[in-house]
């Protein structure tokens, strides 16, 4: 008797292993297929780590896991061909353009989103349609530009250059930003007396903060990665950032492999950590770029 | 981005001096090294500059030139295939992965959207320098492998085939990117209402269904926006073929950005620097990506 009425309740709870069941097998599978796509993703590149540790001449033929590890590669990418001042350069050309970048984006946000003048909306409509703008349409313009100026070849010129791409989208980011914020802070501000200057400096510029990390580490990556420009502009190798100078280096040691992928992951590394240590404004910025856009 | 709400006047009026000096650092930016050379394009367009100070005044002359260069054609091919190809791929491959990743437990989700994620923080130039060095004839590690697993027969010249080397730099742009819109999805799918999914799945929908006809519907402005970014890089593409296989062979993977460098910067053709033509190939680019911006603009406004 009483067992035929505990048998209800117990029903409920005998029937969760069965879904159990089935849900622990989706769940293995569903592990199953992510590490395959995550060996895909991550296998090439664990390949190219692993061939810049190996001796030069396993290189071809050698094991894919080299048994024996040197950092020969390394020694020979950063010291003979001089890597480190590439690596030096770009940082510079990065750290520099970041700077400017965030100053005038952030600047002309606020000022788009608060402070009214003739022309506003139209002008902040022509800044931002350079977004669509190809590279490839200003490389001979900015090139000639630069001789002009006397900066072709020099890191200021690629520096101005790289400014210049990265404030459209900065400044359609910043402007997102400012937006979203309230508008009863500055209000407040006003009342008490404080100048626009005060207002932008005292309290919107700290509330602005994740907005300011998300366009600096999408520049950061930009910049950082750029190819065309860096290398029409630079010829000087002493004066070249890291991307254009690893892909002229398989031209001259495309058989010296463990120093080739020296030279890429040392270019490759800073991206990488960045990514996995700002991932968090990364997808926010992403979100805020594609939901607004 | 026109849908900005005005939220209150702005108390200093209508023609603000404070306003045009904040602003004005950016826009001096935007006119020396954007505005200005886009409109110098256009002019370069039109003469036969070599870029050391010949030049002289030549009409259409180069966009004459373009509609009987084997190569140009050629290039106008790559970059068309090379972004639709691309467009369709990223997009599909993205949002199925994101799908997927989204529907198992949020811990581990992270973990491997990090992962996925993980080639698109490498530099396109260091994507193709890895990919050109694993697909080397007999000695890289592509064919290596093909040959441990008894695939041997599979073993080709990738990179060395005119009919090879424009799908191999597709299959590596996939590895590369599709990391990225896959995240730019997972973020936009953690947006996402639930409630709707949930009654559908009340209802009996399968998850197949459910993501087909609530889920995908629901982040159509996000394909949207991928779909845009895709066909934008797409018609710009340089890093991966300038890289793998510069434009070879036979110009088979040769880009329309390629090409300009090619005739401005190449010296591979020992030939004088065309400023003027390659200004005309920039100004086509340029038109294309401008009209593809308007008609997917104005396909999202009408849908809307």
């Amino acid at each position: 008797m009483s067992s035929t009425t505990l048998q209800r309740p117990r029903a409920a709870v005998v029937r969760r292993p069965r879904r159990g069941a089935a849900a622990i097998s989706r769940r293995v599978l569903w592990h199953a297929v992510m590490i395959a796509v995550a060996v895909g993703a991550v296998a090439p590149l664990l390949y190219m780590v692993l061939t810049s540790i190996r001796p030069q001449a396993t290189a071809f033929s050698g094991p894919i896991v080299p048994d024996r590890l040197t950092g020969v590669g390394y020694d020979f990418a950063w010291n003979e061909l001089q890597i480190w001042r590439n690596f030096l350069n770009s940082v510079l050309i990065t750290g520099t353009t970041l700077v400017l970048t965030i100053a005038a984006a952030t600047l002309a946000g606020y000022a788009f989103s608060r402070i009214g003048f003739t022309g506003r909306n139209l002008l902040f409509f022509v800044v931002t349609s350079a977004l669509f703008l190809p590279g490839v349409a200003t490389l001979i313009p900015v090139y000639l530009e630069l001789q002009s100026f006397g900066l072709l070849g020099s890191r200021l010129g690629l520096i101005l250059v790289y400014t210049a791409g990265g404030v459209s989208f900065s400044l359609f980011l910043m402007r997102t930003f400012f937006d979203a914020l309230p508008h009863e802070l500055s209000e407040a501000a006003r009342i008490d007396g404080a100048s626009e200057v005060q207002i932008f400096w005292r309290v919107m510029l700290p509330l602005a903060a994740p907005g300011i990390a998300t366009v600096a580490i999408f520049q950061m990556i930009n910049v950082w990665n750029e190819l065309l420009f860096a290398s029409a502009l630079i010829s000087d190798p002493a004066n070249r950032p890291i991307q254009p100078v690893a892909n002229s280096l398989i031209g001259q040691y495309a058989t010296n492999w463990p120093a080739l992928t020296a030279a890429m992951t040392l270019s490759a590394l800073p991206m990488v950590v960045a990514y996995v240590v700002f991932q968090r404004w990364f997808v926010a910025g992403l979100t805020a770029g594609a939901v607004k856009a | 981005m026109v849908s900005r709400r005005r939220a209150r006047r702005p108390l200093t009026g209508w023609s603000n001096p404070t306003g045009l000096a904040f602003v004005l650092p950016a826009l001096a930016f935007f006119a020396i090294f954007i505005a200005y050379p886009v409109v110098r394009t256009f002019a370069l367009s039109m003469t036969t500059s070599d870029g050391f100070g010949g030049s002289s005044f030549a009409w259409f002359h180069n966009y004459g030139v373009m509609v009987t260069d084997p190569i140009f054609r050629k290039a106008a091919v790559v970059t068309l295939v090379y972004t639709v190809v691309t467009t369709v791929l990223h997009t599909v491959l993205a949002l199925v992965l994101a799908l997927v990743v989204h529907a198992g437990p949020r811990r581990s989700a992270v973990v491997y959207r990090t992962l996925f994620f993980l080639p698109a923080a490498v530099s396109l130039t260091v994507t193709g320098l890895l990919w050109r060095i694993g697909l080397t004839p007999v000695f890289g590690v592509f064919n290596r492998v093909l040959d441990a697993v008894g695939l041997g027969s599979l073993q080709h010249e990738w990179l060395g085939d005119t009919a090879t080397v424009l799908p191999t730099i597709i299959v590596v742009s996939l590895w590369q990117s599709t990391g990225l819109f896959m995240l730019i999805f997972y973020a936009a799918l953690g947006n996402v209402d639930t409630s709707i999914a949930e009654s559908a799945r009340v209802d009996g929908a399968g998850p197949l269904r459910e993501a087909w006809s609530i889920t995908i519907p629901m982040l159509r402005p996000v394909i949207e926006v991928v779909v845009m970014l895709n066909v934008l890089n797409g018609l710009k593409v340089f890093d991966l073929n300038f890289v793998m296989s510069n434009g070879g062979p036979l110009h088979a993977s040769e880009s329309l950005s390629s090409y300009t460098y090619l005739l401005t910067f190449g010296s591979s053709t020992g030939g004088v620097p065309s400023f003027g033509y390659g200004s005309a190939i920039s100004v086509v680019v340029f038109l294309v990506a401008g009209i593809a911006t308007l008609l997917l603009y104005r396909f999202r406004k009408g849908e809307a």
